[in-house]
């Protein structure tokens, strides 16, 4: 349901935004979005692509990679965005790179029950979608990547096992903690996007991120005895 | 300092080191601690390599913990940029949406690998044929990281001036895709070589006929039988020089191996496919396909960590192994023990597996592939060196044959395991 470009009743600003520094930087096609203009959706869109494309890549289930990548996730995303365009202005609140984040969640929500629950279904079992997407799926995804390089070459525990075993490891983290690491690290957000999409203060969300990080390194000492010591860095000449 | 500059210092920004933050921003103060770790993390991102000893130089107050907490989170943006290589690794398009790049016209592709697709393509106007390495990702630009691995590759590759190494002519960009053009090669990949030799070796066994002439693999021009001992240094030989070229100017190669050797109808060895942007061994996971062929090759060093000129030497030894034994160095299909595999398990000699083998080029070989990087020749140029003692029937230079007092020692060692064993 496109709306008329010159026409859009959700225009009227009804309190001006709250300054932002993000909000500042794009404001010129924040302020085109909400006048409609699809071609300022796309431009901000790609700016946050590979932010967007990050989360996809590290939330995207294992189960799934081989048969949905990042891009397919973007492209639906992108044409779930155009639609709700609309409510951009409402739903975009203090930071436009947070709406799309939501807009690709969502997107991302419906791929995996989409795909998960049919293959579940066909297993004759019930999916439940917190199962997937719920409280444990950061830690599965952090297990998941963490294992993959936290093997020290003479190891012989399979990925399998090391997952399972950081995943157990990591659910007993406090949920918000394990998500600050996630996505300061995978997402790669800043301090402030973090307080904002964890509505805590700046100053909660950057304490509770340092205290996430003494945390995670207890629980990999514990797990992976010295694979996360500092290595070399630099290890390509060339 | 006196009282002015103290009044001027407590109008500036504060510093995290003494901990004194303005009252007005109390109530939304960071803490000090995560303001660091997003500056040094901002670095990583941004390509440097920060060093963490700095950090904590500079800000002594926090030091203990910066050391505490650095490391892992270096290791963590190391982690995230790894898996988005892997990804991006996983979905290379099947098809392009285009069959042009600036002034080429693509005609075929070649092969992937790496962080490239290769096609075959020529000049819109000179017809020159040339192949093109495609970073295949619509939104490179939007990621510096491989965009700049990709034109760091074409400017050290193109510094290097070697007729063994393939020339590169330019770096562009098309409609919003990254590549650069290089010289064609007409050649044959010495594992196609290495394949063919097999199976010619294959059917002489099945024809029990080891009497007839020699089973010869045609490499273009000439042929090469499965004992052309000349043969296979000759190609050993150039690979070294082309490697003694590079590593004179401080660039490894990092992913010598068959497939990444082209050999020419005129006998020419042409080394491509430097891995500047080739995956680490922490990048490849079970599922990946190219992590044994990669990894076979791979000096136990850079599975731990990071290699110098001696690991390229290694890398062609088990080159050689493989092309003049007609045999893996290791047989393994699993990652896990491909690792120990290369950290601990010894090949059988060469004259075990191929009774007419060259003592001298097992020499060679040898020495070029010994497990500790100091037993090793030094240099690429030395093994270059004995390469061609060998195809001139010249004694060699540096693996010389075991002294009498080593041939005892020796005998003296396996004698006793022996004996141990017998026990």
């Amino acid at each position: 349901m496109m709306q008329d470009k010159n026409h859009n009743p959700q225009v009227e600003p009804k309190q001006p935004h709250t300054v932002d520094a993000e909000v500042d930087e794009h404001a010129e096609l924040v302020g085109r979005i909400i006048h409609g203009d699809r071609d300022a959706l796309g431009e901000l869109f790609a700016i946050y692509r590979p932010k967007l494309w990050r989360m996809v890549t590290f939330r995207l289930h294992p189960g799934l990679q081989g048969r949905i990548d990042a891009d397919d996730v973007l492209q639906d995303a992108w044409l779930r965005a155009v639609d709700r365009i609309d409510h951009f202005y409402k739903d975009a609140g203090s930071s436009s790179f947070l709406w799309f984040r939501s807009v690709v969640i969502q997107t991302l929500l419906d791929l995996h029950r989409f795909h998960l629950g049919a293959q579940k279904r066909s297993s004759s079992r019930e999916l439940s979608i917190e199962s997937v997407w719920g409280s444990g799926s950061t830690s599965s995804c952090l297990a998941f990547h963490l294992s993959d390089s936290a093997r020290s070459p003479s190891s012989n525990a399979s990925h399998a096992e090391m997952t399972k075993q950081l995943d157990s490891v990591l659910l007993g983290m406090n949920e918000v903690d394990r998500e600050i690491l996630a996505l300061r690290h995978f997402e790669a957000l800043s301090n402030s996007e973090v307080a904002k999409l964890l509505d805590l203060t700046e100053q909660a969300a950057s304490v509770r991120y340092v205290r996430a990080l003494g945390r995670l390194k207890q629980i990999l000492e514990l797990v992976i005895p010295n694979a996360f010591e500092e290595k070399d860095e630099g290890r390509r000449e060339g | 300092m006196n009282k002015k500059e103290d009044e001027a210092d407590a109008g500036k920004t504060p510093s995290y080191s003494s901990f004194i933050l303005p009252p007005s921003s109390f109530s939304s103060a960071r803490d000090p601690l995560e303001l660091v770790l997003t500056e040094f993390m901002d670095q990583i991102r941004q390509g440097k390599t920060p060093s963490i000893d700095d950090f904590a130089g500079r800000y002594p107050a926090l030091a203990e913990q910066i050391r505490e907490l650095f490391p892992l989170v270096g290791n963590l943006e190391r982690l995230k940029s790894e898996k988005e290589i892997e990804c991006l690794r996983r979905n290379v398009p099947k098809q392009f949406p285009f069959d042009r790049l600036g002034d080429y016209q693509l005609v075929q592709e070649l092969g992937r690998g790496g962080m490239g697709v290769v096609f075959q393509a020529f000049h819109l106007t000179s017809h020159r044929a040339v192949a093109i390495k495609l970073l295949p990702w619509r939104f490179a630009a939007d990621m510096p990281i491989w965009k700049e691995r990709l034109q760091r590759e074409a400017a050290t590759i193109a510094a290097l001036q070697h007729p063994n190494i393939v020339q590169i002519y330019s770096f562009s960009e098309d409609q919003g895709y990254y590549y650069y053009v290089m010289q064609l090669i007409e050649g044959v990949g010495l594992d196609k070589i290495i394949q063919g030799l097999k199976q010619q070796q294959q059917q002489r066994g099945k024809r029990h006929s080891s009497k007839k002439p020699q089973s010869e693999v045609a490499v273009a021009g000439g042929s090469l039988t499965h004992d052309a001992w000349k043969g296979f240094a000759r190609i050993g030989e150039q690979v070294a020089l082309a490697l003694a070229c590079a590593h004179d100017q401080n660039v490894l190669h990092n992913d010598i191996k068959p497939s990444n050797l082209l050999v020419r109808s005129n006998g020419q060895v042409i080394v491509t496919d430097f891995g500047i942007g080739q995956p680490q061994p922490g990048e490849l996971t079970d599922n990946d396909d190219r992590a044994i062929g990669t990894l076979r090759y791979m000096a136990p060093e850079r599975l731990t960590g990071h290699g110098d000129p001696r690991s390229d030497l290694y890398s062609l030894g088990v080159t050689l192994y493989e092309l003049a034994t007609q045999t893996p160095i290791f047989d393994v299909q699993k990652r896990s023990r491909l690792n120990a595999a290369i950290m601990h398990h010894q090949p059988p000699n060469p004259r075990n597996l191929v009774s007419d083998f060259p003592s001298s080029l097992e020499r060679i070989i040898l020495k070029a592939m010994a497990k500790a990087p100091e037993d090793r020749y030094t240099s690429a140029r030395a093994l270059a060196q004995d390469l061609r003692q060998f195809i001139n029937r010249q004694p060699l230079i540096h693996a010389t044959e075991p002294g009498l007092l080593q041939k005892a020692i020796a005998w003296c060692d396996s004698w006793s395991k022996s004996w141990q064993r017998s026990k």
